[in-house]
């Protein structure tokens, strides 16, 4: 087990940059939190916004906040907070279904104490 | 032109409430099944329901708490972080594995925490409590703990000794993973030889255990789990230094060598290699020491059903002290040594039929030779300890779930030998003998829910020396809500003295030692008695749980080690009507989310009937006051800090030294501060720095006629506290 959760530590790096849609009409900001562990979940839930619309997305470790940059005209939040729940991961505001945390990789299966503990 | 909107809030509104629900599953062979009853509560609140006739609870979801637990009787508890408003999350139980199981810690956010679900008192003592003090062995672990307190047993053996309930560790059961450990000739070292940074939790449980485990203990039960392999490849290591010239390494490595087998190396040393003299009394204020403990255990699975593990420990440790050579010029100086050796081979078996879930039998054996010499002045003791040790546990449902019987055969057998000669002079004790126990056990609990449990259990010994004896102990544990919780118990505890080991610490001193008893191999008999009370609050954002507890002890025979009835000797005598009480109440609180808070006060009532009369016991303080406060800064920072009181004690001897020596018949009360500060780092490593007695208060004469300890009048027992004066120390702590 520790030696995945040097994995989720090490290997993922941050990426929240991606590409910059010169043309977006609508341009909005929002804030949510997504459960998660560790820089291994930052990847998933960033990554799994690389979706049309989406300007950029970061989640942050410590604070659990997902700052999504977004254009309303193309996406919508209904439509954002899917494309987190789809990848496995809780939101705030609703939790991912149980088939979509069973993908979770191991190390990052925020939801059991004991991963959570190992993080801290 | 870029603006924020509040998207959530808007998205908020859309659902009216908020709650949880989900399925709640149990495994039995392997497939899942609902189930019914089941107790679902958020995490150190009030809100709780429980699952209905398909299995599926609902629960209101309320703010910024983040654990939803479950509970079923026969199941391990389960606990998620859930931080949605709203959803569907399932939960899984497994089934409680029986006595080879391994302790579960539920939420993990307290470092102890108790032990709901037993009808005992027990607390449980995880890594993250065991990090706050990280020196150096097991008697450190309890340091922010109240239930027990360790002392020194003299001011030159370094050896120090463990206090529950207000008597003497040896009247406690020492186990490590259920064997029973230190007993016997290694009832006051047993602490010396675990090394912390090999213990991955323990469970303190106060008052009487489980007939299950033996007849032995009385005031407590202190079960340690050692690191174990986890079907991974884990490595730890550890290295530490303090200013007391103690240099410690710890190295632990776990790994599967077949996919049925797996294993857990652990290997300690230490090594004090100068002895230091700060007081200026020419003795050292602590001994050298140098310890060797290499642990390795297997894992084995034959098949779905049966399992087991089976490993060694060999213990090597010496010790010199008393004074220091280089000051005594021409006079033959006064000189502690005491060598240990052990070696120890135990195992464990578990079957576990897979079509009876509730079914399980544990077989648990246990051999070790233990080999002590030391040298007290002109005083040589020996020692000898050979011991084989079986236990066989059956365990089954009667009828339902609600009815458990564990019932079981146990078999001990121990060849004790000691010896005292005087160097150059004669023997002045010598005996051996064989004990050999056969007896069988019966466990009944009765668990109609989860808040009222009740647990009778008789044991029937047949000692060859002290012939057939029956070992009856009852608990009750009764919930009125879930937050609170009454328990009552009680019982009976044998245990056979080993007259020269458990007193040698009063060979440090120029008494003669008086046996005055025709039987010197006698069973010390007691009874003990508790009621406890623990409420568990969460009010407007303070968690926290309110503990106390009040247990008393009675002694139908006791050994008695009596300093003031004979002048300039140490009388040894059985006696009936010791008694004691003990009286703690806690308060553990957590203002914050990152600030634990923990304030305690005992009080101690200890009176031993002595030759002349019953008189408060040696060295028990009727008075002790603790606090202990954590913060997690953020960072991976961590600092930790415990203020203990001791009130007045009374100090042995007084009555048969001359006052010119100073001597006062009590000790002064007084406050000793220890803190350290925990950095962990990215990948594993943690780095931590502290000071043991940072008030730098001292016992002004530990030792009595110290200036001439071939005279008459030295003595060595009215050490009450600290020796060495403020302590730093530094260590590193990796994990794989």
């Amino acid at each position: 087990m520790k030696n995945i959760f040097i994995l989720c530590l090490g290997l993922f790096t941050v990426n929240s940059a991606f590409g910059q849609d010169a043309n977006t009409v609508n341009p909005m900001d929002t804030t949510f939190l997504v459960n998660g562990v560790c820089e291994m979940c930052q990847n998933t839930i960033e990554t799994s916004l690389q979706i049309d619309g989406v300007e950029s997305a970061f989640w942050n470790v410590e604070t659990k906040e997902l700052k999504v940059s977004f254009d309303a005209s193309a996406v919508s939040f209904d439509e954002i907070q899917k494309a987190v729940l789809d990848s496995g991961y809780d939101t705030e505001f609703q939790t991912a279904a149980e088939e979509d945390y069973e993908k979770v990789h191991e190390c990052c299966k925020y939801r059991e104490p004991h991963i959570v503990e190992q993080h801290k | 032109m870029r603006f924020l909107v509040l998207v959530g809030l808007l998205f908020v509104s859309s659902w009216s409430y908020a709650q949880i629900s989900g399925h709640v599953y149990g495994m039995e062979n392997g497939k899942k099944t609902p189930l019914i009853g089941a107790s679902v509560h958020w995490k150190g609140t009030e809100i709780s329901t429980q699952t209905d006739s398909t299995g599926v609870y609902t629960i209101a979801k309320p703010q910024g708490v983040n654990y939803l637990v479950v509970q079923f009787i026969g199941y391990s508890s389960e606990a998620k972080s859930i931080l949605s408003r709203t959803g569907m999350v399932d939960f899984t139980l497994s089934e409680d594995g029986g006595v080879l199981s391994e302790t579960e810690v539920i939420g993990k956010s307290n470092a102890t925490s108790v032990d709901l679900k037993s009808a005992q008192l027990t607390f449980k003592l995880d890594k993250k409590e065991l990090r706050k003090a990280a020196c150096c062995n097991l008697s450190e672990s309890f340091e922010t703990n109240a239930s027990l307190d360790v002392n020194y047993a003299d001011a030159v053996s370094g050896t120090k000794q463990i206090e529950m309930l207000g008597q003497a560790g040896k009247f406690a059961l020492i186990q490590r993973e259920n064997v029973p450990y230190a007993r016997g000739i290694n009832a006051s070292l047993g602490f010396h030889f675990i090394p912390g940074p090999f213990v991955e939790s323990i469970q303190l449980t106060k008052g009487l255990s489980s007939v299950i485990n033996g007849f032995e203990s009385l005031t407590g039960q202190i079960n340690v789990e050692f690191e174990k392999p986890d079907g991974d490849t884990d490595f730890f290591f550890n290295a530490y230094g303090n200013q007391g010239s103690r240099v410690e390494g710890n190295v632990g490595f776990s790994t599967p060598l077949s996919e049925n087998i797996a294993t857990t190396l652990l290997v300690h040393y230490s090594d004090i290699p100068i002895a230091q003299d700060n007081n200026g009394d020419g003795f050292a204020d602590m001994p050298t020491d140098n310890l060797f403990n290499i642990f390795n255990k297997y894992r084995y699975f034959i098949n779905d059903e049966w399992g087991g593990q089976i490993g060694f420990n060999y213990t090597v440790d010496e010790r010199n002290g008393g004074q220091l050579e280089d000051i005594y010029d021409g006079v033959q100086p006064w000189i502690f040594q005491q060598k240990n050796e052990r070696l120890e081979v135990f195992g464990k078996n578990g079957f576990a039929p897979t079509n009876h879930q509730h079914r399980s039998l544990g077989l648990i054996y246990n051999f070790s030779q233990q080999s002590q010499k030391s040298i007290y002045g002109l005083r040589q003791l020996e020692a000898q300890q050979q011991s084989a040790y079986f236990n066989a546990i059956f365990q089954d449902h009667l009828g339902s779930e609600e009815h458990k019987i564990k019932t079981g055969v146990s078999y001990h057998f121990d060849r004790i030998s000691e010896k005292l000669d005087s160097i150059g002079g004669g023997n002045l004790y010598n005996q051996t003998r064989d004990e050999s126990v056969p007896g069988f056990f019966a466990e009944y609990s009765f668990e109609p829910s989860l808040l009222f449990t009740f647990v009778g259990g008789v044991r029937v010994d047949y000692h060859n020396l002290f012939g057939w004896f029956v070992t009856p102990r009852a608990y009750v544990k009764y919930m009125p809500a879930e937050e609170t919780t009454f328990r009552l118990g009680g019982g009976r505890g044998q245990r056979t003295a080993n007259i020269l080991t458990e007193t040698q610490s009063s060979l440090a001193s120029s008494r003669n030692m008086q046996v005055n008893t025709l039987d010197p191999i006698s069973p010390e008999i007691g009874w003990n008695a508790g009621f406890s009370f623990a409420q568990i609050f969460a009010w407007s954002g303070w968690k926290g749980t309110f503990t106390t507890d009040v247990f008393y002890t009675w002694f139908e025979q006791k050994l008695i080690t009596d300093y003031d009835g004979i002048p300039n000797a140490f009388a040894l005598y059985y006696t009936k009507g010791s008694e004691s009480i003990s009286f703690l109440t806690q308060l553990d609180v957590s203002p914050v989310e990152a600030l634990d808070v923990r304030l305690a006060y005992k009080y101690l009532h200890a009176v031993d009937a002595f030759a002349s009369g019953k008189l408060t016991a040696y060295q028990i303080p009727s008075h002790r006051a603790f606090l202990n406060a954590g913060y997690a800064f953020p960072m991976g920072f961590t600092l930790d800090a415990t203020l203990n009181w001791f009130g007045e004690r009374r100090l042995p001897g007084t009555n048969s030294l001359p006052e010119t020596f100073g001597v006062v018949n009590s000790s002064p009360s007084y406050f000793t501060l220890n803190s350290q500060l925990n950095k962990s780092f990215k990948g594993g490593w943690e780095v931590y720095i502290g000071a043991e007695n940072l008030l730098d208060f001292r016992v002004e004469n530990p030792i009595v006629g110290a200036q001439n300890p071939w005279g008459p009048n030295f003595d060595t027992q009215q050490v009450y506290g600290p020796i060495f004066g403020r302590m730093f120390y530094l260590g590193v702590n990796y994990v794989l």
